[in-house]
């Protein structure tokens, strides 16, 4: 087994912060100063406002002990979801990172090395969603508690979201070792995803009978022993002490388990599959198409819709198996990058709102080989759900011109999964104070759903407008205006010429 | 025991169509090897192998006694890959200093500032990468091996990119290397560099080493290293 030097991970996951820092931070949407400060400011209020309605949520409740450990207990039964989701979103992200694994093809690391210095990434990336889950609980807590809610904090949020990461980790490496040994390595990343996901499906289905026993235990004024609040339970049996100590001792050994069980993973040589018969289609199908439908990132996505719409679709679930085909738009979030090159040719010059339609196009294509057969199948089985099944395939549509704008205004370059990640997280600040703006002002259905199709629009408008920028950009139209390009007053550098630029100095030494 | 031992190695991306077959060759202590061969004749795979950037199907590679994936390995080679994958993001500056750190070497900027000048890129130390033309990428590359000057320096194809000027430059720090009694392994097309540079030049065609000699040698029998790589083709061809 190879060892990991963690300097070398150290300083190789210091480049990966650099380039987020300098090509995702500044980049797209972002490279505007005032529209990084409203990001944050946005982001804030967010946060302020999701805290002060905690606060006066749990106010009322403040001198109830068995309370708070109820509030907690239930909120360690679905922060494990939150984990659970983060940590599949992440490692599909990751999944597709091709091209910043390459980045570190030529530096004298090992494959576990640059494996351990992705994995700190995906930690943080796990860890910022599993914070935006219960931030508002925990900083309520902690403002009507004082310092002893720094328990309940530690016992249900911070050591089960530890442990539960860590392990999944584990079980992640583990997987991966395991498709090795039958031969199905190539396709680890996706059998893992799908493993995941059925985890995960598994877990939610377990979420509600977990949380009516906790309640039950609430209400017979008993402490309940459930798996999933293990942690908070010996900390109520057996001390604070113990129980860190114990948590603390068992992260050491996942985190040892996780480095020794990495396998060596090796930078994946095809990023886009030929698909079998698709050659039939080149009168129909154009470049632009054939970059989503071909992608791995699509295979990826592809993989995860038809296990979420087979996961739906037996039961009567209230969510409609078509929804399923929300995880196709997915690969629309790399398509502006990756068709960037179609763009550079030479006479390739098209309007952005044709870019922008050819963009869309791909994902319409995608969308229609899935949803066709899905919306057979789902009526062929449940014959009452064909009209229903328009909602989430209009919703689809609408997905695909989100992602494909997200793709735009934060361009992920390289399939960087942190512009995908932030660029996902911004929307979703934006909406959600969108959300709650519009629910306060108390205003009609009809009016709600104008402001979000006005919206909407406005972000394909700022998308095309983007297009055209980037474009301009490139063809370096902008001229020397503009932080874009940096300047040099100097003249080109002589070297040791002379004065005489027409006689190399190679010959000089001749 | 030689600084570079590739045994065996054979090596398919499909499972059908062997990349390499059975490829076996060493680089000693102090010599320049020359790797030459048409497209598609298995020189980046091999090399990729090398690096552990594919994995070892079959055979063996060690780098001065280690195993090609273990750090001891990492500390003694260098790769100057023919796409640069430079992290355009960092200066020529913050990427020798992080190369100098994962070689655990203390980066010499006043040798490196010097290099620049000498190629011809006086001043641009602390650009940004993104902002070099092609040319001074490679150039780039080629200096960071000069500062590191690891035991190995595998280059695909790097000195394709640069103009005659850096070109001669880079052969007379090349000559240096080898006299430090470092090694390095060449592979480009320019035949008329390794006539002049190469110790030993090895002919790498279909995935197979056709030839494994002093390039001395070859150009007596052939003319020309060239002649040699014509005549070889000429012949093999239906």
């Amino acid at each position: 087994m190879t060892a990991v030097r963690l300097r070398h991970s150290a300083v190789l996951a210091r480049m990966l912060l650099v380039f987020f820092v300098r090509r995702v931070l500044r980049a797209g949407f972002l490279k505007s100063a005032p529209v990084r400060v409203f990001v944050a400011v946005a982001a804030v209020l967010l946060l302020a406002v999701m805290c002060t309605a905690s606060y006066f949520f749990l106010r009322p409740l403040a001198g109830e002990a068995a309370v708070w450990r109820l509030l907690f207990d239930t909120a360690t039964v679905s922060i494990l979801l939150w984990v659970q989701i983060a940590f599949l979103l992440v490692k599909v992200l990751f999944l597709n990172a091709e091209g910043m694994l390459r980045l570190s093809y030529q530096l004298p690391v090992t494959n576990r090395e640059r494996s351990a210095a992705f994995l700190l990434y995906e930690a943080v990336m796990t860890a910022v969603v599993a914070t935006a889950g219960l931030i508002s609980l925990s900083v309520s807590a902690l403002i009507l508690l004082g310092p002893s809610a720094a328990g309940y904090i530690t016992a249900s949020v911070i050591l089960p979201v530890t442990l539960t990461y860590l392990g999944l980790s584990v079980l992640y490496q583990v997987l991966t070792r395991l498709w090795r040994l039958v031969r199905l390595g190539r396709m680890a990343g996706v059998l893992n995803a799908l493993a995941l996901f059925a985890i995960l499906a598994s877990y939610s289905a377990l979420m509600t009978p977990l949380i009516q026993r906790i309640s039950g235990g609430y209400l017979r004024r008993e402490t309940e022993y459930t798996w999933v609040t293990s942690v908070s339970w010996a900390w109520n049996e057996h001390g604070p002490w113990v129980a860190l100590a114990g948590a603390v001792a068992l992260s050491a050994l996942l985190v040892t388990l996780v480095f020794a069980l990495a396998p060596n993973q090796h930078v994946r040589q095809a990023r886009y599959v030929k698909l079998p018969g698709s050659v039939r289609l080149r009168g129909v199908l154009g470049p632009y198409d054939w970059c989503l439908l071909r992608s791995a990132q699509t295979v990826a996505a592809a993989a995860m819709t038809v296990a979420l719409f087979v996961f739906l679709l037996p039961d009567r679930s209230p969510v409609h198996p078509l929804w399923s085909l929300a995880a196709l738009s997915f690969g629309g979030l790399y398509q502006f990058t990756a068709t960037e090159q179609l763009r550079a040719l030479p006479g390739a010059q098209e309007s952005p709102w044709r870019v922008y339609a050819r963009l869309i196009k791909a994902q319409m294509v995608l969308l229609a080989v899935f949803a066709v057969p899905a919306l057979v199948i789902t009526t062929a089985v449940h014959p009452g759900r064909f009209l229903p099944g328009l909602v989430p395939l209009v919703s689809c549509l609408g997905g695909a011109v989100m992602t494909t704008c997200i793709s735009v205004v934060f361009p992920a370059e390289k399939d960087n999964p942190f512009s995908v990640f932030l660029g996902l997280s911004v929307v979703l600040i934006v909406t959600g104070l969108a959300v709650i703006g519009l629910g306060l002002l108390s205003l009609p259905p009809w009016a709600v759903t104008g402001c979000l199709a006005g919206a909407a629009a406005a972000f394909v408008g700022y998308a095309v407008q983007g297009i055209r920028t980037s474009e301009s950009r490139r063809r370096n139209a902008e001229g020397t205006v503009g932080s874009e390009v940096r300047r040099r007053s100097r003249a080109a550098d002589a070297g040791r010429r002379g004065g005489h630029p027409a006689h190399p100095h190679v010959l000089d030494r001749a | 025991m030689p600084l570079l031992n590739v045994s065996s190695v054979s090596y398919s991306y499909d499972g059908v169509v062997n990349v390499l077959s059975d490829v076996s060759f060493t680089v000693e202590d102090g010599t320049i090897v020359g790797l030459v061969g048409p497209n598609g004749s298995g020189k980046s795979t091999l090399i990729k192998n090398i690096f552990d950037l594919v994995r070892l199907q079959s055979g063996a590679i060690r780098i001065g006694g280690h195993e090609h994936t273990r750090p001891g390995a990492k500390e003694l080679a260098m790769y100057l890959s023919s796409n640069d994958y430079l992290p355009e993001f960092l200066t020529a500056r913050e990427y020798l200093s992080m190369m100098g750190k994962l070689f655990g070497l203390e980066t010499d900027h006043e040798k490196a500032l010097g290099l620049f000048r000498t190629f011809a890129m006086e001043g641009r130390y602390d650009d940004l990468i993104e902002d070099y033309s092609h040319g001074m990428r490679k150039k780039t590359q080629l200096i960071s091996a000069f500062v590191i000057r690891p035991p190995l320096t595998v280059i695909d194809e790097t000195l394709n990119g640069v103009d005659i000027e850096a070109l001669y430059l880079a052969e007379a720090e090349f000559r240096k290397v080898r006299d430090e009694g470092r090694s390095i392994l060449l592979c480009t097309h320019d035949f008329a560099v390794l006539e002049r540079l190469a110790d030993r030049t090895l002919f790498l065609d279909l995935g197979s080493v056709v030839r494994d000699e002093a390039t001395r040698d070859l150009v007596d029998e052939h003319g020309s290293v060239a002649a040699m790589v014509f005549d070889h083709l000429g012949t093999s061809q239906p």
